[in-house]
């Protein structure tokens, strides 16, 4: 019996020592061949998601032109005719002319330069909203993953509960207790909006965490934190950039919506939200009052979603049913 | 006296399952000689990864280790705190698993994932700490270690990820290595060459190794003891190789026979009839009796003792007299 095994033992190593001169011969090779190895340079998850994006022409239009909005927000005013504030009642709810290209509201305000100046709302909403709920997100949804049981089951509740409200009503209560303003429209939209990130980055956490890696970096000495933000987080945060991205036009939207109300943004600060409310009253005067500001909502929203759902091609195959 | 670095007694861990309590390991107690190798034989689910994990405390819920304990170096390792446990996880104690292809990190590069358990536990970072993990790449034997260092799991095969996690596993120099199925992932002359490694630089570090496998083959040749489990109990225990040759119990038998080899070219293989009993359920007589050709009526009604045959040998079996050992009454 055991000369089988040491049969089997002796085979084994005939075949190492062969497979030993094959790498020789082939490191030699490549040497030969003036091809350094160094060469072989390697690419990360990253630079592949950059170039399979760069392909989608759809994405790559709304990339493009979120970067010239937000180039028009940061220089609004260098690029702007006019100053938004300055009003002109004797050239007020003009069509649009050579003089002011989108015409004039109510109180003889340039409406395209009140646009720009919007936009800097916007994506300021866009983005900061994001920067506060994914944060929280993250803490949340991991806690409630890797811990599991009663942490789990705490935060899967709260996220439940507060997931039932309709998210406007939820919103406009949070405005109506803080006061309008757009901080209070950061802090609106940002402490409900991590909601939906918790709940994904938690799905992914536990499928994460009984990978084999997670064991080994546990038996490694790992302490949970190192575990969680050393080998779990990094693995999901393809995903973590797709639900960013595709969560920013909806709080653009809600802006717009709560500044319609009257409860977000307030005059005169232009924002296309209130611009819409404010042209309510002259529709049928001056239609482009408001379709101006609604067609910059519509490309801007437009821009993410579809920028979004590249990223999450790009990036997370996965999630294509997201 | 012989020089023990573990010493387990009565180590019982039992998984609570829906349909009823699952004891994976049952009553396993045995010593690791300092700087030995030990094999640790069974087939698949006879408790000798959760024996391993139980060892490291990693046993996650519904699983508890329910009685024993386990001397590591003079400590009970079951009285220690989570904290203490992390400090000699990585550092004194290290695994390496069956799975070189997910045990990486994905995201990371290999040296990256090295210099953690550097910087973790020797407090080392930066240049200090790149030098060595190349130092480590290149102790076990991995080619261009510069260039590796650089590089993400996904561009390795699977024997050079087990390079990786092995050169991982002896960052720390570890007192105790324990290879829970190391080759089992790898094609035949990978494993002879990641056995080789792993028995050099336990030479050269004087490292204990505890090797857990299915297949006889990696155990024979170099490991110093030998333990066979079967359904969560030692059957056999052998201080030296001689279970090749003289195997005492059925199953030790059966198992060898299992192995295909040229002297029976062309025949059916040898196969163990029967299952691996179920044990959710109670159990009565010994457990293997059913699958056993030598079995008697005796086998089916009482289970066997851990018995001492000779000096270097115990077994659990009927058919074989010996002194029952000491510890080890009362306990089933």
């Amino acid at each position: 019996m055991a000369s089988s095994i040491r049969e089997c033992v002796w085979r084994k190593e005939e075949g190492m020592k062969k497979k030993r001169v094959w790498f020789k011969r082939r490191y030699a090779a490549l040497h030969d061949l003036g091809i350094s190895t160094e060469d072989l340079q390697s690419r990360t998850l990253y630079q592949d998601a950059w170039k399979r994006l760069k392909k989608n022409k759809v994405a790559m239009v709304s990339l493009g032109a979120i970067i010239i909005i937000a180039i028009i927000a940061i220089f609004a005013p260098l690029i702007a005719p006019y100053s938004p504030y300055e009003t002109d009642p004797f050239n007020n709810l003009q069509p649009p002319s050579a003089e002011h290209w989108c015409g004039t509201d109510n109180l003889g305000r340039d409406i395209l330069s009140r646009i720009i100046y919007g936009a800097r709302v916007s994506l300021l909403v866009g983005i900061v909203c994001e920067l506060i709920a994914v944060p929280i997100g993250i803490i949340m949804g991991s806690i409630a993953g890797y811990y599991g049981g009663i942490a789990d089951m705490v935060i899967s509740r709260i996220i439940e509960v507060l997931g039932s409200f309709p998210f406007i009503i939820f919103a406009i209560c949070v405005m109506f207790i803080l006061g309008t303003g757009i901080m209070n429209v950061f802090i609106a939209l940002g402490v409900i909006g991590w909601l939906g990130h918790a709940r994904q980055i938690r799905a992914a956490v536990i499928q994460l965490k009984s990978q084999d890696f997670v064991e080994a970096a546990k038996a490694s000495g790992a302490s949970d934190f190192s575990i969680i933000f050393r080998h779990l987080l990094p693995n999901c945060l393809s995903t973590v950039i797709v639900i960013a991205t595709i969560d920013i036009p909806s709080d653009i939207m809600f802006e717009a919506t709560l500044s319609f109300m009257g409860l977000g943004i307030q005059p005169p600060q232009p924002s296309w939200g209130s611009m819409i409310n404010e042209a309510r009253a002259f529709l049928r005067q001056v239609p482009t009052y408001s379709i101006f500001p609604g067609i910059a909502i519509m490309i801007l929203v437009l821009a993410f979603n579809t920028l979004g759902d590249g990223l999450r091609d790009a990036l997370d195959p996965k999630l294509k049913n997201l | 006296m012989a020089d023990n670095l573990l010493e387990i007694k009565g180590l019982t861990t039992k998984f609570n399952l829906e349909d009823g309590v699952l004891t994976a390991v049952d009553h396993v107690s045995f010593e690791v000689e300092r700087k030995t190798t030990i094999g640790v034989v069974g087939e698949s689910g006879c408790g000798k990864s959760v024996t391993a994990f139980s060892v490291l405390r990693l046993i996650r819920p519904p699983g508890k280790i329910t009685e024993g304990e386990i001397w590591f170096d003079g400590e009970n390792l079951l009285k220690k705190t989570n904290r203490e446990m992390r400090q000699i996880r990585g550092k004194k104690i290290s695994i390496i698993f069956q799975e070189p292809m997910t045990s990486l990190n994905p995201v990371f590069t290999v040296g990256n994932q090295i210099e953690e358990v550097l910087k973790l536990h020797m407090g080392i970072s930066g240049e200090e700490a790149k030098k060595r993990t190349i130092e480590l790449l290149r102790q076990v034997k991995i080619p261009l270690p510069e260039q590796r260092y650089k590089e993400y799991p996904h561009q390795m095969s699977g024997g050079m990820r087990q390079r990786v996690m092995i050169a991982m596993a002896l960052a720390c120099s570890p007192q105790l290595l324990i290879c829970d199925e190391p080759t089992t992932a790898l094609d035949v002359t990978v494993q002879a060459q990641i056995l080789r490694l792993i028995n050099d630089l336990k030479e050269k570090n004087d490292t204990t190794v505890m090797i857990i496998t299915h297949d006889l083959a990696v155990i024979s040749e170099v490991a110093d003891k030998i333990i066979v489990m079967y359904a969560g109990r030692i059957v056999e225990e052998c201080n030296g190789q001689e279970i090749f040759t003289d195997p005492l119990h059925p199953y030790t038998e059966a198992l060898l026979k299992s192995i295909p080899s040229d002297a029976h070219r062309g025949e059916k293989l040898y196969t163990i009839e029967g299952m691996v009993p179920n044990l959710l359920k109670e159990q009565k007589g010994c457990l293997f009796a059913p699958r056993c050709e030598y079995a008697k009526p005796e086998c089916f009604e009482t289970e066997p003792e851990l018995v001492r045959v000779n000096e270097r040998r115990k077994v659990r079996c009927h058919l074989r007299g010996g002194d029952p050992v000491q510890g080890q009454e009362g306990m089933e």
